[in-house]
């Protein structure tokens, strides 16, 4: 599949990704950049700008845990909503309080470095319990199945009261702290005079780098390849020597865990979650993402959740359409929502790959149209340059004989 | 007793409507190797359509219904044509993903339209008519369903076995390459199928909506359709008559868990996933369903 | 294309060019603080002498159009009387509104979008979604005009609640039932309840409970709950109808009870309804003439308020001719009136806080614990009272019962008179 380019790649290093990311000046520039704009938005987008952020960073590392088992291991699969509450009410039960409200549950109160890592543990448990037999099943029937296990889970959610609080809710969720100091009331640190979101964002944008850094490493390992291969043709890869089972079961065990973390994650950020949150639309949102952002890519990943979960409040905040009970019509959650429709739908037609898949061909052309101008050289400087990423359009050139060739 | 007999026939009733969502499914299953995931959608477009013909343009129940039918019918058919044309050979992930798309898309349209209003039910009869046999009351909407779906599933039965478009789709079904190289227009097949599953999907939501003696319904209608989903797969996905009788007992466990749940120790809201379990237990046990094919794979 | 720069300099100019467009959008969004004199926190704008206020309800969705949108509407035409005379001592009033869908997450994140941007909330509909928010304005000291009838949210420190509570909603509807059955000779009527699987609900199920102890005649048969996202109640009607209850109390939205109703009609079985004032909607007449007939013969609502048209009341006459002035399409709606009360007491609040120069947030609490009671013209029972802390803040304990009759402008006819039942003039929370 890549073997072609394999041969002009050294053999990946465990600084890969590393040099991945910095390897050229342009994308240290577009680095650079990235980093001062949210510097600018952390510093002066004010607090709702940073709250938005916040859970469009929580979104990221779950869309990763989809884009692991969908993605690279391309198993279809519904159910993210499920293992995200699964890791909310852990974290819950572990680190929260004494109850807010006559109903509410209590927790444990434990500290954040036990309630986070646990929460994804537990998830991450609990699809290795269901996986073996939820892996048997392919294609539609595992989507299906999946699905289901959004509405059992919802039904679990509903009746486990003494932990998620029946139909009420929670609102019992810890807030990340170390030792005294507790995001939820927030003191000033070293001089530091800063809310419960930027708080929030200072500890989410580390934790990302480090879930997009992990996968990013494991998708270029043996195991990933091995995810690659069984989404290509389980046959043949099975012919390879690759052992399906734990494949797949690798790839769910991660993507819970990842699930269980942002879950817990966007509970302490909400700081309220009902048995209706973990619904089938939200995992659908997710799903969403990583089609948006693009299938098998990190940056795909965190671009996909950006949109779906940053796009509609920015388009809400430009005012375009004015939100009020004296206006009919178009509200901007209706209009984001008819964005995402339409742009999933355009971009399984067109570009698969999503908006990653799009940058590629954008840089692709330009570096056609530079090639051409200095005189018909071909591309070759580039073509490194996207080793690193996987080719989705391969994925069915058996039945397209018109899909693009890869960049050589 | 008649308590029993009274969940019995709304189990009956409610099945009907999932055996014609779980129809709509296997039609367009069994012509284009599809699963449709927005035909949840296709119901709420349908029975949104017909009650806004109903109510706010006041016409009789069965132009609107026509109507209804009409436009999820061309719906499907339009976006067959201009997206899953395209989508051929794609991994059915993709195409699974492409459908729930065009559910997204679907929803938010309605529910900009509906806006902050609530819709009524359309419906051939008054909400509360009701016919009374041996003390039990039968409403008058839910036999309707019960009747119409019997006359749905004959009328089907016939087209498929006796007219040409019929033979071309049992043909196509069977053996696409086969059926193309006899000369049948593949593109018109999948054209009918979907327009079909379309216009059934309409007269399942209307059914559905005012079986129940609801007088309103929201857009969480299409919802219901996810149901079905258990349904198809107890029946077989490429079967027919396995639709129908999937759906119907699907209908009957919701019922008869709903109503005997209120004593307690099944916890709430169990008959919501009552048909879950049961698909899960199929999918362990017998995958192909009760009518479905067998396969050599194992899926 | 004449320059000729570098592909590296291209780069760094168009991130350049992006930073600034980035900062340019995000400046001119701020707020620029105006001159001095008056304290001023968040939302307010000395300068334009413009104060935001939010609202958080549902916009669209199954409550929208038979409450919330009314509701707001009564908030939006109150203020815009109130800027079109000069504003509350020259502050005009602006609303920043958010669409809740009646979801306690949706809620939460809403306030989360805007909580910067506004110096009080001036609605904040449901009781589930109102609770979501409840430690976030504790947080913020936010006050916010909660329009709720839970009991708990009255004693919580910056809510601001009128009108009585359900719980004593329920305690009086069931005093007038056991006056009716006794009217009847049924010496032990057989009641039941159904209630929303929330807050809301909750809040009547405890009101059920106390009466049967304040009430001792009353039977309890059963009682059953509801979720927002069932479309069937076959369930819970069956067991109303088996234990033979002959007064179903309904703790509900009207969606749900015309479909309990619908459900219970098609079985055979017509107890008398007793709707909380939320389960019901002008809405549920224009189903079917069959429908409307039920209604009219088996449905009391427990609400209060003054009769819609009576300008014996100088509220009533004030907010009609404002409707007539800024909402002519405006029928008569009970949910309008609410929202309209509950402006009045918004605006008594914000014109106690610029009398005393602080429209802070602290300003605004100390302002609305020195309110004593609010004069709303009888638009909504006596005059509403609040106290220094939240135990002394006494929402009004009176209901009528209203029974349904299309001939009337609000199809409200009141059966019971204004009333405070035994077991609500003793309620303890």
């Amino acid at each position: 599949m890549s073997a072609p380019t394999a041969t002009t790649t050294p053999p990946p290093t465990p600084g890969a990704a590393r040099r991945g990311l910095l390897r050229s000046s342009r994308n240290r520039a577009l680095l650079l950049i990235g980093i001062i704009l949210l510097a600018l938005i952390f510093l002066f987008g004010g607090d709702g700008s940073v709250s938005v952020l916040d859970y469009a960073m929580v979104a990221a590392i779950a869309a990763l845990g989809l884009n692991v088992l969908s993605g690279y291991a391309g198993q279809v699969s519904l159910g993210i909503a499920f293992f995200m509450g699964v890791g909310a009410y852990t974290a819950g039960w572990l680190g929260g309080g004494p109850p807010l409200f006559p109903g509410d549950p209590s927790g444990l109160g434990l500290s954040f470095l036990i309630w986070l890592p646990a929460a994804g543990i537990v998830s991450a448990l609990i699809g290795a319990l269901i996986g073996p037999t939820a892996l048997r099943l392919k294609g539609f029937y595992l989507g299906i199945v999946t699905l289901a296990l959004v509405f059992i889970g919802q039904y679990l959610f509903l009746n486990l009261k003494p932990i998620t609080g029946g139909t009420q809710g929670r609102y019992n969720f810890p807030a990340p702290g170390f030792g005294d100091f507790s995001f939820a009331s927030p003191t000033t640190v070293l001089g530091l005079d800063l809310t419960t979101n930027q708080w929030f964002f200072l500890l989410l944008l580390p934790l990302l780098a480090l879930a997009a850094v992990f996968v990013a490493n494991v998708a270029r390992t043996r195991a990933g390849r091995a995810w690659q291969a069984v989404r290509d043709n389980e046959v043949a890869a099975s012919i390879m020597g690759v052992n399906l089972f734990e494949a797949k079961m690798g790839a769910f065990i991660l993507s819970s865990f990842l699930a269980g973390i942002s879950g817990a994650l966007y509970a302490s950020l909400s700081g309220i979650a009902t048995p209706g949150t973990w619904n089938l639309v939200f995992s659908i949102e997710f799903v969403a993402a990583i089609l948006i952002g693009g299938v098998a890519s990190v940056w795909g990943s965190i671009l996909g959740a950006a949109f779906v979960f940053a796009v509609p409040t920015a388009l809400d905040s430009l005012q375009l359409l004015p939100q009020s009970a004296n206006s009919t019509g178009l509200s901007s959650g209706d209009l984001s929502a008819i964005l995402y429709g339409l742009l999933i739908i355009v971009f399984l037609l067109y570009e698969p790959a999503g908006i990653i898949g799009l940058i590629r061909r954008f840089r692709a052309a330009i570096q056609r149209f530079e090639a051409r101008r200095k005189g018909g050289e071909p591309a070759t400087t580039a073509s490194s340059e996207h080793t690193f990423q996987l080719d989705v359009e391969r994925l069915d050139l058996a039945q397209r004989p018109d899909a693009p060739q890869p960049p050589v | 007793m008649t308590t029993f007999i009274q969940l019995v026939f709304s189990g009956l009733a409610l099945g009907c409507d999932y055996a014609l969502i779980a129809l709509g499914f296997t039609i367009i299953f069994k012509a284009s190797e599809v699963i449709n995931f927005a035909q949840g959608e296709f119901l709420l477009v349908g029975t949104f359509v017909v009650s806004t013909a109903m109510f706010t343009w006041r016409l009789g129940f069965f132009p609107a219904l026509l109507i209804g039918m009409a436009l999820t019918a061309l719906i499907g058919v339009i976006f067959e044509r201009v997206v899953l044309r395209r989508m051929i050979g794609r991994p059915p992930f993709t195409i699974i993903m492409v459908t729930i798309g065009l559910d997204v898309l679907l929803l938010t349209a309605v529910t900009i339209l509906v806006g902050g209003n609530t819709p009524a039910s359309p419906a051939p009869f008054d909400i509360l008519s009701a016919v009374t046999i041996g003390g039990v009351k039968f409403g008058s909407n839910t036999i309707a369903s019960i009747v119409v779906t019997a006359l749905i599933c004959a009328g089907l039965f016939a087209f498929l076995r006796y007219t040409r478009y019929g033979l071309a789709m049992r043909a196509t079904a069977i053996d696409q390459e086969a059926a193309r190289a006899m000369g049948i227009r593949i593109s018109t097949v999948y054209a009918l199928a979907w327009g079909i599953s379309g216009a059934i999907a309409t007269i399942g939501g209307v059914f559905l909506s005012a079986s129940a003696g609801n007088p309103a319904f929201d857009v969480g209608l299409g919802q219901a359709a996810l149901v079905a989903f258990p349904a198809i797969i107890l029946g077989g996905l490429d079967s027919i008559p396995g639709a129908v009788v999937g759906g119907i007992i699907i209908g009957l466990i919701y019922e008869l868990t709903q109503g005997y749940e209120t004593s307690g120790f099944l916890g709430t809201n169990f008959h919501l996933i009552a048909p879950y379990l049961v698909m899960i237990l199929v999918l362990l046990i017998r995958p192909y369903g009760l009518f479905g094919t067998r396969k050599v794979e194992r899926i | 294309m004449a320059l000729h720069l570098s592909r590296r300099a291209r780069g760094y100019l168009l991130g350049v060019l992006t930073v600034l467009v980035v900062l340019g959008t995000f400046l001119s969004a701020c707020s620029t603080p105006g001159g001095g004199g008056i304290k001023a926190g968040p939302g307010v704008d000395t300068a334009k002498k413009t104060i935001d206020l939010g609202v958080l309800t549902p916009l669209s969705g199954p409550v929208a159009a038979p409450i919330g949108i009314p509701l707001t509407k009564g908030i939006e035409t109150y203020f815009k009387a109130v800027n079109d005379s000069g504003g509350i001592d020259g502050y005009k009033i602006t609303l920043v509104e958010k669409d809740s869908k009646y979801d306690p997450q949706t809620q939460v994140q809403m306030y989360n979008q805007i909580h910067n941007q506004v110096l009080m909330l001036a609605e904040s509909l449901g009781s589930p979604t109102t609770q979501a928010i409840v430690s976030l304005s504790e947080r913020d000291k936010m006050l916010v005009s909660a329009a709720s009838l839970d009991s708990i949210l009255a004693r919580q420190q910056y809510m601001i609640l009128i009108g009585t509570p359900y719980r004593l909603q329920v305690e009086n509807g069931l005093e007038y039932a056991t006056k009716v059955a006794t009217q009847l000779g049924v010496t032990n009527p057989k009641i039941g309840i159904i209630s929303q699987d929330d807050a809301y609900g909750q809040d009547g199920v405890t009101g059920y409970n106390e009466a049967l102890t304040c009430y001792p005649t009353l039977n309890n048969v059963a009682q059953a709950t509801y979720e927002l996202t069932d479309t069937t109640y076959t369930a819970q009607v069956t067991k109303m109808k088996q234990a033979g209850a002959q007064f179903v109390v309904l703790t509900a939205i009207p969606t749900v009870a015309a479909g309990i109703i619908g459900t219970a009609a098609q079985a055979g079985y017509f107890p008398q309804w007793i709707l909380n004032s939320p389960a019901w909607a002008n809405g549920l007449l224009a189903v079917s003439p069959q429908f409307t007939g039920l209604l009219e013969k088996s449905v009391w609502v427990v609400a209060q308020g003054a009769t819609w048209g009576d300008r014996s009341q100088p509220g009533m006459a004030e907010m009609l001719d404002n409707i007539a002035k800024y909402a002519p399409d405006q029928k008569p709606d009970g949910y309008f009136q609410f929202g309209y009360a509950e402006a009045k007491v918004t605006y008594a609040i914000l014109k106690k806080a610029i009398a005393n120069g602080d429209l802070t947030r602290d300003g605004l609490l100390k302002a609305f614990n020195s309110l004593g009671s609010v004069d709303l013209g009888g638009l909504f029972g006596a005059n509403a009272q609040y106290g220094s802390s939240p135990n002394q803040r006494v929402p009004t304990r009176d209901n009528s019962v209203y029974g349904i009759d299309t001939t009337i402008p609000n199809n409200f006819k009141n059966l019971s008179g204004d009333f405070v039942g035994t077991c609500a003039a003793k309620s303890n929370f």
